[in-house]
């Protein structure tokens, strides 16, 4: 076959600028550390890294609102940590307001106390979480609980407010305070209200109505028992609520690695490898260059 | 005696000298484009007869002729044109490739930068900073879309450019073809039946750089005359006349330009792009048609899609006012400007062939959800409305009443309409350069459900939840799937243009290594010829000189 002059420029040429643009290519894909430089590279590949980093970044937003989740509850489980206390405390004042020779001095330095101790348990029902936020009081942006001892009103709602911590799962990051404090049949609130009302309606006739306040205190303590029930069923169950995320938050962790697995595999340039290829792609280079300048070096004219 | 070497010396004098002058013809043209080697055709000259029989006289050069194969040379413009195309095609597509290269850069991360901030307000309905942070991530998604999409238009503008100027190049091919045809005509009437090789390199030369524009047919005249045809076989070239193509504003879709062709009376009649093939202008037009034109679909898609299925949530809350919620983000209204709008309106662009339009449906998107990447042309026919999907061209319907429900758009009635109106409908073709944020206040987020108070979060967790939900084509694709569709289709596509564009240039290179082991020209041949022809004259000298003696020798003989 005949093989034109101009041929051997141009197919030399043309072997030495795809070689220095596969060359050109590893290199960029070395510098970038990606495997896909464009679409086109992998188009799958490039699509997978797209859907899989939205449910990373999912995973990652999930996480931050179990951060949230997690604060709320937590606070809450303190302040109802508190409100035990105090129930505890005021029960143990009611049984010593029953104490044998109780004087009417002693029922009303009591109430006092008592009354303080209103105050304190008002204080913890209207608690605020770390952003400002009432606590208790649903989905109303309002003091949830108002009012004297025995005329405690409830300006919140039952709202919930739900967190989602996962794809599939929303946490109820709150309780509604009428739930935790007024709960039928367990209101801390009327018992203590009942309570003080009780002993300040003794203390002036003591000690002679002691058989009467017997039987008022001991109604008063079970109302007072009952309400810390409620209180310590809602604290099991925000302890629940909180192992439940911690659970949820360790998976979302198992999984945010996964996420990052796939996305090296998919998308990480494969050094090894690369450099091997980069290596063999410049020895490819430099022979074609040498083997052009050979062949042009080549010709008839030269003996003539 | 001595006459008759004298002559025959001559001859060979001759001979040698026109040989050496196409030699150097051939050495000095080694890169001249189109150049085809020339070499002399020899023969003897008729010989004396004589009692002794016949007496050579020498030789004669019949011709130069150039090594031309149509054949070959054709064979190299069809493989030339397919070439262009697709390395035209590869240019325009590694465009929006690119674009979408790197996933920080692309729809991608501001679509998750806007539901982190939905998020937050789920998590804190309250709170002003954290809706502040909705809004501008809002802001920050909506000025994506607005970059994205003018990248497309930017990319529009490149691909209407060149065709424009590709359309001038055929049309300066065109009429250097038509002279040469008169002067190769004229060249051959007067050339005893010599070609006018140069001429004729000069012209196929032409047809080549033509080819690379647009894919051409050359049927050779008898006088010699090419006549050259281009799409569904209008004359572009006949004879000694050349037609001329004119780019030109679609009058169906104003947007792109297009081409028309100029018959001889001067009428122009639109080619539809499908007819033009091959070639630069074939790979332009391709490209803005399969795939620049679904790409900025989808991505208007996603943004309509979005648009139109958050405000619906959106409208279902209540705002930190207890105010119903309004509608989150903006989309293109019925008179085709973006506002606070219910409902979004689809892009209609009207066209009367003869004579004023004289109205234009309204074209809502009613269901989003069921809304295509398709363009649509609605005519009005003696019958009634006919719709076609123009990605499948398929006919939703035909001869029938307005108004339709067709994937998810509701086109409207509407008076007065006449025969032959047509309507090119673009559902999401202006999308992503149409939505915009509605609100400006935080406290008009509407994150609460209905008669919430403050920290009522309901409607928020469900904006936060469209997220994940597969609401769009069909209720078959969250916004990411529509968008990762876009990124697969531009990547599958430009692979495969690559890929096939590598195919076709090592086509390329062998047919031209073909067509040049016949017509191209290698020096080393060129240089043994050289000494070739040399030699011959050096030996016809050396005959003259021995005629000399000879003929010497027969003037001593008398003194």
């Amino acid at each position: 076959m005949r093989i034109s002059t101009s041929m051997i420029y141009d197919q030399g040429v043309a072997r030495m600028q795809q070689q220095t643009a596969d060359w050109l290519k590893t290199q960029q894909q070395a510098a970038s550390g990606r495997r896909i430089l464009s679409p086109q590279d992998d188009p799958v590949g490039a699509t997978r890294v797209l859907e899989i980093s939205q449910f990373k970044a999912l995973n990652q937003q999930y996480d931050v609102n179990i951060g949230s989740a997690n604060d709320t509850l937590g606070l809450e489980d303190t302040v109802l940590d508190s409100v035990s206390e105090l129930i505890r405390d005021v029960r143990t004042t009611a049984i010593s307001a029953g104490a044998p020779g109780v004087t009417g001095s002693q029922l009303t330095s009591m109430a006092t106390a008592l009354r303080g101790r209103f105050n304190e348990l008002m204080g913890l029902a209207n608690s605020r979480d770390g952003s400002g936020r009432y606590m208790f009081s649903g989905h109303q942006a309002v003091v949830p609980f108002t009012g004297v001892p025995g005329a405690v009103v409830y300006g919140g709602d039952a709202g919930q407010r739900l967190i989602q911590v996962s794809p599939t799962r929303q946490i109820d990051s709150s309780d509604a305070g009428a739930g935790v404090f007024q709960n039928p049949g367990a209101d801390v609130f009327g018992a203590l209200g009942q309570l003080i009302a009780d002993i300040e309606a003794a203390a002036p006739g003591m000690p002679g109505s002691q058989p009467a306040l017997a039987a008022n205190l001991s109604a008063d303590v079970a109302l007072l028992d009952s309400g810390l029930g409620r209180i310590l069923q809602v604290r099991a169950s925000v302890g629940t609520r909180m192992q439940e995320i911690a659970a949820i938050k360790l998976n979302g962790e198992d999984t945010a690695l996964q996420y990052d697995t796939t996305l090296s595999r998919l998308q990480d340039f494969d050094y090894a490898k690369g450099l091997s290829d980069l290596a063999r792609q410049q020895a490819g280079l430099e022979a074609a260059q040498k083997t052009f300048v050979k062949i042009q070096g080549l010709s008839l004219f030269n003996y003539l | 005696m001595g006459d008759g070497i004298f002559g025959i010396s001559i001859t060979g004098m001759r001979a040698a000298q026109i040989g050496l002058s196409t030699t150097g013809h051939n050495i000095t043209n080694v890169s001249t484009p189109g150049f085809h080697r020339q070499e002399i055709i020899q023969s003897t000259n008729t010989p004396l007869r004589t009692g002794v029989g016949f007496i050579g006289q020498g030789v004669n050069v019949d011709t130069v002729r150039r090594a031309y194969s149509s054949y070959l040379d054709g064979q190299v413009n069809f493989a030339q044109a397919r070439s262009s195309y697709l390395d035209t095609y590869y240019a325009e597509i590694s465009q929006i490739d690119n674009m979408l290269a790197d996933p920080q850069a692309g729809l991608s991360s501001a679509l998750q930068g806007f539901f982190s901030g939905v998020n937050e307000v789920a998590v804190h309905p309250e709170s002003i900073p954290s809706r502040q942070s909705m809004l501008s991530s809002s802001e920050a998604l909506v000025s994506r879309f607005y970059a994205l999409n003018q990248r497309f238009a930017e990319i529009r503008d490149g691909v209407n450019t060149q065709v424009t100027s590709t359309v001038g190049l055929i049309n300066t091919y065109a009429r250097d073809i038509a002279a040469l045809n008169d002067q190769i005509v004229l060249a051959d009437a007067g050339g005893n039946g010599h070609p006018a090789n140069d001429l004729l390199d000069q012209r196929d030369t032409l047809i080549a750089e033509l080819n690379k524009e647009i894919n051409v047919t050359v049927v050779k005249q008898d006088d010699g005359g090419y006549n050259v045809f281009i799409g569904q076989g209008q004359a572009l070239v006949v004879g000694q006349q050349a037609l001329s193509l004119d780019a030109r504003p679609d009058p169906a879709n104003p947007e792109d330009i297009g081409i028309a062709y100029i018959s001889y009376g001067g009428s122009a009649q639109f080619l539809p792009d499908t007819a033009l093939n091959g070639g630069n202008l074939g790979g332009l037009l391709a490209f803005r048609r399969e795939s620049l034109d679904p790409s900025q679909n989808q991505l208007g898609l996603v943004a309509v899609g979005l648009a139109q299925t958050f405000n619906v949530q959106h409208r279902l809350g209540d705002d930190l006012n207890g105010v119903a919620g309004g509608n989150y983000f903006n989309v293109r209204g019925p008179t085709g400007i973006s506002g606070s709008n219910a409902v979004p309106s689809a892009k209609v662009v009207g066209y009367a062939l003869n004579n004023a339009l004289s109205g234009s449906p309204g074209v809502t998107l009613t269901d989003v959800t069921q809304v295509t990447t398709s363009d649509y042309r609605l005519d009005r026919t003696a019958g009634g409305f006919t719709l076609t999907r123009l990605s499948d061209g398929s006919i939703p319907f035909a001869n029938a009443a307005l108004p339709q429900v067709v994937d998810g758009l509701t086109i409207a009635a509407f008076a007065p309409s006449s025969v032959g109106d047509s309507w090119l409908i673009q559902p999401t073709r202006d999308a992503a350069k149409d939505i915009g944020v509605a609100i400006t206040d935080p406290a008009r987020i509407a994150a609460a459900a209905t008669g919430g108070g403050d920290y009522d979060n309901r409607n928020a967790l469900l904006l936060a939840g469209l997220q994940t939900q597969s609401l769009l084509q069909g209720g078959t694709a969250t916004y990411q799937n529509t968008y990762s569709q876009l990124v697969s289709d531009v990547g599958v596509k430009t692979r495969d243009i690559y890929v096939t564009g590598q195919a076709q240039a090592t086509l390329l290179s062998q047919t031209q290594a073909t067509q040049q082991s016949l017509s191209g020209v290698n020096l080393d041949e060129e240089a043994a010829n050289l000494l070739r022809y040399q030699m011959a004259y050096q030996a016809s000298g050396k005959m003259m000189q021995t005629a000399t003696v000879v003929f010497n020798t027969l003037l001593e003989l008398g003194s």
